[in-house]
């Protein structure tokens, strides 16, 4: 497969489909009503590259088809047609069908007959369109905007080239033709003159700031600078479109003939909020230049270039880092007693120096797997709006938080419960615009996904304003289901949280897009198995929110060491709620064997790890008799399993006990600890179940 | 020596090894590396020839406990164990015996099919994979019986029906 064309093909297919998903989120982000033209150009230009690529890679049909959409756009984009929403379905259609027509290619498959029908009616679509006018006639230029600051045209700013005297460029020829476009003012800018002594007479320094209000494209405006526009000497802009409210600066500039360099100048003077906000006392400067780096982060993530690396180097490189973490603690151990009998002052601070640089080493490594949340949800505006369509709801969706970092592997396993989150707000949480018409809120339902991170976790949340859950009606249901004895009353945070469990659905209609009670449960398996939990908030009649807490990565925990027996054990922290000693005369038993501990006022079931995980005995001193206890909550439940020391708190690196030996029930993986001793980690849901187990053999 | 291929050739180079004051061999290019007693962590539940496992620079690997897999009985207080890391499979294992002694080139004839050692022995006969004797080897094999070289098949000892039935419960 080293066919250099191959290559080719392979670059083109990665290309092609980043330019039809380009294409498609602009689509969706348009607002039918105020169309931005530099939107209807990344449309045009992506059909256009994708057209010439596969023309040039040897791809005929998909050239021919791009050529339709491309030449259905060119009118559009140019003002001639309007876009309409109806357009949008077609573009959109034509995505997919260009999606499909890669993955064909891509298989060396020809188009299946499905889609090629689907594309010929399309195309017949299109064209149809393409010949019944829509706008005024072509021919005829859009009548003359009756107020100025409702005109279209161009604002331009031009830096005559230096050397245009000396090139015999005729700057004024330039200004005739903008003059046959439309209303041209000028204002020139002498600003850039240097002073007498340094002026070289052939050198030109002038500039403009012109203002023309035109009918004309934008490429007509271009022409006309095209022999003098080099670099960045030309900048067009062009002017409010009309039922918009242009800047103050704009209308002063066509009403009052005040210089846009003027403007600028004004506006330069103008403090940056931030600026202005500390001056008032408002705001700490420290919080201001943190927000700002937020900001600038933000921006150079959006615009940073990317390299593909494969996933697979990137976690050789986090393997060797965790490593050398652990070879770190062991020199800085072993040293620490050659520091103390030799008192060898460099040693010891070399070898502070080290911990620092391995441990940012490993985070910027760990860094590499991060990838930003919106790889998720760049794909739910084009659901919702299917969904929206299909369901007969007018819905908004607002993303929040996109740059938010998660582990790639998450980003991978997040996919199919945010769907089906999202699925079930648009399709149970909102509701039908005649029920909100009558509850008096607004025709249009938002969904809004939202991630941050807070306390070492990334949360992602899913919010509806719809109609909220019914505590009511899953407290029936769940009894009817046998989830809940009968007169059980749980609080309602408990009693959402049952919708979750398999089998469990209350949609009184059983609909195309959810409500088979399968998928809730999925989307809680899924996200344990990532190592997180689901939060949901209901208000009725106001929404709910889903919320996903995920951990930052899955390859480090943070961890609570303790001993029990000869061994030493690592419980998440995550899941660790408190430790405590309490009297041997606490625990009590129950049936005989089976031991709780009255802990203010709930009784929580008591496991003694020792016994349940089979281990020698070790040095039994339980700390003076009295028992220490780690309080832990899995799933809902809650148990305080018995240890005989707490060690410390760590940050351990998690290594897969299944790469050379097997799953263990109760362990969900191994660590290195600083001796360089292996020390295993805990799966308490699993040692939850298997005490249930246990006591259930017993019985 | 009737000119065997070069392949041939190495897979008759067998480490030798000393478990119980018995000589085994198993073929050199198994074995990864040789280590010194390490601290093991026990894994709960597990059964007896499989305690735990070693922290083989970042890698968590199994340890097999040779005598107890073997039924051999516990190593006498002064022996000092050794590990022989061993890759089966794409999985990498460590095999704890008494002593490691020696490197040897085995000529393929002097390889003879284990005999039948009737239902009894601990050691089941498919996991031998041949019976040598040992030319004038030094070292193992000093506890009178000859110069035998027992050949241990370690695919198949790794992946007995125990063993097997711990990856299916990875599965």
């Amino acid at each position: 497969m080293s066919d250099p064309m191959e290559q080719f093909r392979n670059a083109f297919f990665e290309e092609a489909t980043e330019l039809a998903d380009g294409m498609e989120a602009t689509l969706l982000a348009l607002d039918i009503g105020a169309v931005e033209t530099e939107d209807l150009h990344t449309i045009f230009r992506a059909a256009h590259s994708i057209k010439g690529n596969a023309g040039t890679f040897g791809f005929p049909a998909i050239a021919a088809f791009t050529h339709q959409l491309e030449s259905v756009m060119d009118p559009v984009r140019q003002g001639i047609r309007p876009m309409t929403s109806e357009l949008r379905e077609q573009l959109l259609q034509g995505v997919d069908l260009i999606r499909s027509h890669l993955h064909h290619a891509r298989q060396g498959e020809p188009l299946p007959s499905r889609d090629q029908q689907a594309q010929d009616l399309l195309v017949e679509r299109i064209r149809g369109q393409e010949t019944a006018p829509a706008l005024p006639p072509p021919a005829a230029p859009l009548p003359p905007a009756p107020s100025p600051s409702a005109a279209t045209g161009f604002t331009v700013r031009f830096e005559a080239p230096r050397e245009a005297f000396r090139r015999g460029v005729n700057l004024e020829r330039i200004f005739r033709d903008l003059g046959r476009l439309g209303t041209l003012q000028a204002w020139p800018d002498a600003s850039r003159l240097p002073g007498l002594d340094g002026l070289d007479p052939e050198d030109c320094h002038l500039a403009w700031d012109l203002r023309l209000e035109t009918s004309a494209s934008r490429a007509e405006v271009e022409e006309v600078f095209e022999f003098v526009a080099e670099g960045d000497n030309l900048q067009i802009t062009p002017l409010t479109p009309a039922g918009q409210v242009p800047p103050l600066g704009e209308i002063l500039e066509a009403e009052a003939g005040v210089s846009p360099a003027d403007v600028r100048e004004a506006l330069a003077r103008q403090k940056p909020l931030g600026e202005l906000l500390v001056e008032a006392g408002k705001v700490k400067p420290e919080a201001v230049s943190r927000a700002l780096d937020q900001q600038q982060k933000k921006r150079s993530q959006t615009d940073a270039a990317t390299l593909r690396v494969s996933t697979e180097k990137i976690d050789r490189l986090v393997n060797l880092v965790g490593e050398l973490v652990i070879t770190q603690a062991m020199l800085a151990q072993a040293a620490q007693q050659a520091v103390h009998s030799t008192g060898e002052e460099r040693m010891a601070s070399a070898l502070l120096q080290l911990d620092r640089q391995t441990r940012e080493l490993q985070e910027r490594v760990m860094g590499i797997r991060m990838v930003p949340v919106e790889m998720v949800f760049s794909r739910f505006p084009r659901m919702v709006h299917e969904l929206g369509k299909q369901l007969g709801k007018d819905l908004d969706l607002t993303l929040e938080g996109q740059a938010t970092e998660l582990d790639k592997t998450f980003i991978e396993m997040l996919v199919d419960p945010m769907t089906h989150l999202v699925r079930n707000a648009v399709d149970h949480g909102i509701e039908t615009r005649e029920e909100r018409a009558r509850t008096g809120k607004p025709a249009t339902g938002t969904i809004a996904l939202r991630a941050y991170s807070r306390g070492g976790h990334i949360h992602i949340e899913v919010k509806d304003d719809g109609r909220g859950l019914d505590p009511e009606r899953i407290l029936r249901k769940a009894v009817e289901r046998g989830l809940l004895p009968a007169g059980a009353r749980p609080g309602d945070e408990e009693l959402y949280l049952l919708i979750f469990e398999p089998g469990f659905s209350t949609a009184e209609q059983v609909s195309d897009v959810s409500g088979r009670g399968v998928g809730m449960d999925v989307v809680r398996q899924n996200i344990r198995a990532l190592g997180g939990r689901i939060e949901v908030d209901s208000r009725p009649g106001q929404g709910s929110t889903f919320r996903l807490v995920l951990p930052l990565t899955l390859a480090i925990l943070d961890g609570l060491t303790v001993r029990v027996a000869e061994e030493t054990f690592v419980f998440p922290l995550a899941s660790v709620l408190e430790s405590f000693q309490c009297r041997p005369e606490d625990i009590r038993t129950v049936k005989g064997d089976r031991e709780v501990i009255n802990l203010r006022g709930e009784f929580i079931p008591v496991i003694r790890l020792q016994r349940l995980l089979d281990l020698h005995a070790g040095p039994d001193q339980e700390s003076g008799g009295r028992p220490l206890l780690v309080l832990v909550e899995a799933e809902g439940r809650r148990a305080a399993m018995s240890v005989d020391e707490l060690l410390g708190q760590q940050q351990v690196v998690i290594k897969s006990l299944e790469t050379h030996y097997r799953r263990v029930e109760g362990i969900s993986g191994a660590t290195i600890l600083g001796d360089g001793r292996v020390a295993l980690i805990l799966d308490v849901p699993g040692i939850l179940r298997l005490e249930a187990g246990a006591a259930l053999a017993q019985a | 020596m009737a000119s065997p291929q070069a392949s041939t050739q190495s897979m008759h180079q067998v480490l030798c090894f000393a478990l119980a004051g018995e000589a085994y061999g198993i073929p050199i290019l198994k074995v990864r590396e040789i280590q010194a007693e390490a601290v093991i962590t026990r894994i709960p539940k597990a059964p007896p020839y499989m305690p735990g496992v070693i922290n083989l620079r970042g890698a968590i690997v199994p340890i097999l406990e040779l005598r107890q897999r073997f039924s051999l009985g516990s190593a006498p207080e002064d022996t000092r164990p050794v590990i022989v890391i061993v890759e089966v499979q794409g999985r990498t294992i460590g095999i704890r015996v008494d002593a490691v002694s020696d490197v040897l080139d085995l000529d393929p004839a002097a390889i003879k099919p284990p005999p039948e050692l009737g239902a009894q022995t601990q050691l089941g006969r498919e996991f031998i994979a041949g019976l040598a004797s040992q030319p004038g080897a030094p070292g193992a094999a000093d506890q009178g019986d000859g110069a035998m070289l027992i050949l241990l098949d370690l695919d198949r000892l790794l992946s007995d029906g125990e063993l097997l039935s711990l990856d299916s419960a990875t599965a």
